[in-house]
Formats: structure tokens, C-alpha cells, sequence
């Protein structure tokens, strides 16, 4: 009898299980640059981009989800997981779990509160969003935007133009292209580019390491409060420099000490040109340390 | 040129040192922005009373072990206010304070001195000094308590978009903001008509600013 209530007990649950999540398989047309946007609250999101006209979404919902709206026609679609308006303890069970495809021209735009969010195989703008889920992003493409508040932030790939932003989150990127914009508070910054157009990297408190090279008129702008800042570029880098820090220490690779500047408070700056100066590579901070190296 | 870009290059706007095609993007996109050019506005003013502000000459002994001193570890006065408070409605005493802050660290350092809080002030301005740097500190208050009321309003109503997470990574990014600015703030009373402590500061509160209006955007 035990072992029938067992079984019993165990089937219940094996259902309770299987008939939690509701699945989703939606599928839409879409033109090749249609402009997607998908708003997620809890959960996780993967946006692939692919050769067909067609949106795509296929996952689960949870059970205190409302419905999955999909708004729009074949140039532009809004998808929304619409959970209760007051989705507090009563309504626990609101994630989503996406898997989307849509052209690989397409403009994505993801918004998600609690839920990771990445996506892949896209070649056009991408705007990715979350406030403590991380945010990834893989492949070639023209433009990305990434923010997370707590979250960290990811690109691997070769963004023309990319702008990532965190509070507390990491931010990595791999492969940058012709311009970047990074900024956190406490979360660190490592980069890693090719040549570079225009790089500007600000943190307060988080760590900034930028290894990659200049492009012959570009410049790379670095501004750290307590974060240390560290820069490995090629010994042929071209460029005028203007490294300071109010009381951090300035660690120079490429060219003289830095000098203190006044007798009576801790600044120092040093200032130096590289190969034909074409370039411009401007460091500050106030206690943070600065280490320039050659790579 | 996006609002964010034109926000990250507003201090050399301000100062007529952006050139060129940057300058000539800026100003196309002013010319549809009335959000950016209310910041160009404030920028200026802001410019233009750091340069008003009087220049004292160098003091006659070092006075930066007694900095150091009082830098130390970050005070705990408003930080723990801003921090401490979790749960619904943190979102916006998280902004309000910022507003506070924001304004009050202005204005404090524009009158030539840390702003009250957790930093405490070493030596009071020089009496000739007072008057004219308080009436520049009231006017700025004045300017800055417009620019965040509107931050204030739009943080409280998005609230509810924010995470236990997400509020506590403001929470603590903003407290460090904070600390940021009071530090640069502590130093630069120490060294007046130091130009790399105004920039830093400049953008510290560029910071502080950018992060608000995030909140109104979430």
C-alpha cells in the first residue's frame, strides 16, 4: 500500500511537472529587415537569426502568465509575455523560456527584467537589455547596444559600433570593431579590439584593461575614478598621449615617468608621443593606478 | 549623434572645445533635442560659475596627509540612508536622494566646500569668499533641483520594472557615485584652481546624471 502511495505521489508530481510550463510555437512572416521587439520579465530569451522570412518563437510560459501577444505585421513585430499586474507572491510562476528566430537583417530590440537575454547569427542593429540577467552577444553585426544593471554584459564578434553599460556587472568584449563606448560603476571592463576608431571607457570603481590596437587618426579615451586602468597596445601605436591620475600611480611602457605636478597635492601626468602621433590616447583618474604596456 | 553621445561630450561642448565635425553633429542634434540643450544649458551655467568662482593661492604647508586622512573609508552618513532602504519604494528614495545629493554636493562645492555629509569639512571658506560663492551655490541648487525633479517623478513610476537585484545594484552604484564625487569634492578644497579635479568632477556628476536618467528609462 506504502508503494502504491509513493507511485502515486510520484506520478502526481512527474504531471505537475510536465503540465507547469505551457508550451509556445508561434510562427510569423517577416521581412529580411523587419524590426522585432520582445519584452520579458522573468525567464530567458535566445534570439537566433536566420535565412527565412519569419519570425519564430517557440518555448515555454509559466503558469501565471497572462498570454504571449504578438503584435505587429511582416516589418515590425512586438512580442510581450503579459504576466498579472500585481505578479507578487501569488503569481510566482511568470517566466518565460524563448527560443526566437527571425531574419538575420532583422533590428532586435529585447527588454528583460530578471531574465538572461542573448542573441546570435545577426548582422544588423541590436539593442539588448536586462536589469539583472546577463546579456550576451555572438556574431558580426553593424550596431549593438547592451545594458544590464547587475547583470553582465557580453560580445563576442565584431560589432562595428557598440555602446555596453552596467552598474555592477562585468563587462567583457571580445573583437570590437571601429567604435566602442563602455561604462560601469563597480563592474570591471576588459576589451579586447583589433584597431580601433573611438573607444571611450569610463568605470568608477571597476577595473578598465584595454588590449588592442589604435586606428592611425583614432582615439581611445579612458576615465576611472578608484578603478586602475591598464593598456596593452602595440609598440607601434601612433599617437599623442595625456595620462594623469590626482593620486593613483602612472606606470609608463611606451614613454618618460610621470611627473608629479605641484608640491603640494599627489597629481601626476605625463605627456608623450608614439610613432607619428596620428592617433590620441587620453587617461585619467583620480586614485586609481594606470599601467601602460606594450603588448 | 544620439542623446547618449552628445551627454558624454557636453563638458567640451560647454567649453567650446569640441571641434569640428563632432561639434557639427552636437549641434544638429540639439537642434531637435530639447532635453539636450536644457543639459548644454546647465552645463554652461555650471562652467561658467566654476570659472567665477574665486582662485586662492596655494597654501604655505602640504596639506595633503590631512586629506588622505579624512578621505580614509567613505563615510557612512547618506550612504547607509540610500542603502539601507529596500523594498517597494526604494527605487525612489534611491532617486530622491540622488536629486538631494546631486544638488547639495553642487552646490556645497561650488560655495568652495565639501558638501555636508559624510566628509567632514576641514577648513570653512574665507570669509570675503562666502557670500558670493553662497548666492552662486543657491542659484545652481536652484538650477539643479529643476533638471532632477523631473528624474525624481519618472524614477518613482518606473519602480516597478526594477528587481530586488537590479535595486540593489542601483543602490550601491549610486552610493558609489556619491563617494566619488565627495572625494573629488574633499580634494578640490584642498587644491583650489585645480583644473583636473574640476574635470573629474564634472564627470562624476555627468555620471551621477547619465545613471538618473537610466532609472527614467527602465
Amino acid at each position: 500500500m506504502r508503494k502504491i502511495t509513493l507511485l502515486f505521489l510520484a506520478a502526481t508530481a512527474v504531471a505537475g511537472v510536465a503540465f507547469a510550463d505551457r508550451p509556445v510555437d508561434e510562427t510569423r512572416p517577416a521581412a529580411a529587415n523587419a524590426t522585432i521587439s520582445i519584452e520579458v520579465i522573468s525567464g530567458g530569451v535566445t534570439v537566433t537569426g536566420w535565412a527565412r522570412p519569419e519570425l519564430s518563437i517557440r518555448g515555454s510560459l509559466g503558469d501565471d502568465v497572462e498570454e504571449l501577444r504578438i503584435d505587429g505585421d511582416r516589418d515590425g513585430w512586438t512580442v510581450k509575455v503579459k504576466v498579472p499586474r500585481q505578479a507578487g507572491r501569488r503569481h510566482r510562476d511568470i517566466h518565460a523560456n524563448l527560443e526566437v528566430r527571425v531574419p538575420a537583417g532583422a533590428s532586435l530590440d529585447v527588454e528583460a527584467v530578471s531574465a538572461s537575454v542573448g542573441a546570435s547569427g545577426l548582422t544588423g542593429r541590436v539593442e539588448l537589455s536586462a536589469v539583472s540577467g546577463d546579456v550576451t552577444l555572438d556574431g558580426g553585426l553593424e550596431e549593438a547596444k547592451l545594458t544590464s544593471i547587475s547583470g553582465d554584459v557580453r560580445l563576442k564578434g565584431s560589432a562595428g559600433r557598440v555602446t555596453a553599460e552596467a552598474v555592477s556587472g562585468d563587462i567583457v568584449l571580445e573583437g570590437v570593431g571601429r567604435r566602442v563606448a563602455a561604462s560601469t560603476v563597480s563592474g570591471s571592463i576588459e576589451l579586447t579590439a583589433g584597431s580601433v576608431e573611438r573607444a571611450e571607457l569610463e568605470s568608477v570603481s571597476g577595473s578598465i584593461d584595454y588590449r588592442g590596437g589604435l586606428a592611425a587618426s583614432g582615439s581611445l579615451e579612458v576615465d576611472a575614478h578608484s578603478g586602475n586602468v591598464r593598456l596593452q597596445m602595440p609598440a607601434a601605436t601612433s599617437a599623442r598621449w595625456s595620462v594623469s591620475t590626482f593620486s593613483g600611480r602612472i606606470d609608463n611602457g611606451f614613454g618618460p615617468p610621470a611627473q608629479r605636478d605641484s608640491r603640494h597635492a599627489p597629481g601626476s601626468s605625463v605627456e608623450f608621443e608614439t610613432g607619428a602621433a596620428g592617433g590620441r590616447i587620453e587617461v585619467q583618474t583620480f586614485s586609481g593606478n594606470v599601467t601602460l604596456k606594450q603588448s | 549623434m544620439s542623446c547618449d553621445r552628445v551627454d558624454r561630450r557636453l563638458e567640451e561642448l560647454a567649453a567650446g572645445r569640441l571641434l569640428g565635425a563632432a561639434r557639427r553633429a552636437a549641434e544638429r542634434h540639439l537642434e531637435s533635442c530639447a532635453r539636450c540643450r536644457q543639459q548644454l544649458r546647465l552645463a554652461r551655467r555650471l562652467a561658467r560659475e566654476v570659472a567665477a568662482l574665486p582662485r586662492r593661492s596655494e597654501p604655505r604647508r602640504d596639506l595633503w596627509p590631512g586629506v588622505t586622512r579624512r578621505l580614509g573609508p567613505a563615510g557612512p552618513g547618506r550612504r547607509d540612508a540610500m542603502v539601507g532602504g529596500r523594498g517597494p519604494g526604494s527605487a525612489w528614495r534611491l532617486a530622491a536622494g540622488l536629486a538631494v545629493v546631486s544638488a547639495g554636493l553642487v552646490a556645497g562645492w561650488l560655495a568652495g566646500r565639501p558638501a555636508a555629509g559624510p566628509v567632514a569639512v576641514a577648513e570653512p571658506p574665507a570669509a570675503a569668499e562666502a557670500p558670493a560663492a553662497a548666492a552662486a551655490s543657491a542659484r545652481h541648487e536652484a538650477g539643479m533641483d529643476h533638471a532632477y525633479r523631473d528624474l525624481v517623478v519618472a524614477a518613482a513610476e518606473r519602480r516597478d520594472r526594477l528587481d530586488e537585484s537590479g535595486t540593489a545594484a542601483l543602490e550601491a552604484g549610486l552610493a558609489e557615485l556619491e563617494r566619488a564625487v565627495a572625494e573629488v569634492g574633499e580634494a578640490a578644497t584642498f587644491s583650489p584652481g585645480n583644473l583636473r579635479l574640476e574635470l573629474l568632477l564634472a564627470a562624476a556628476l555627468r555620471r551621477e546624471s547619465e545613471w538618473a536618467s537610466r532609472l527614467r528609462q527602465l
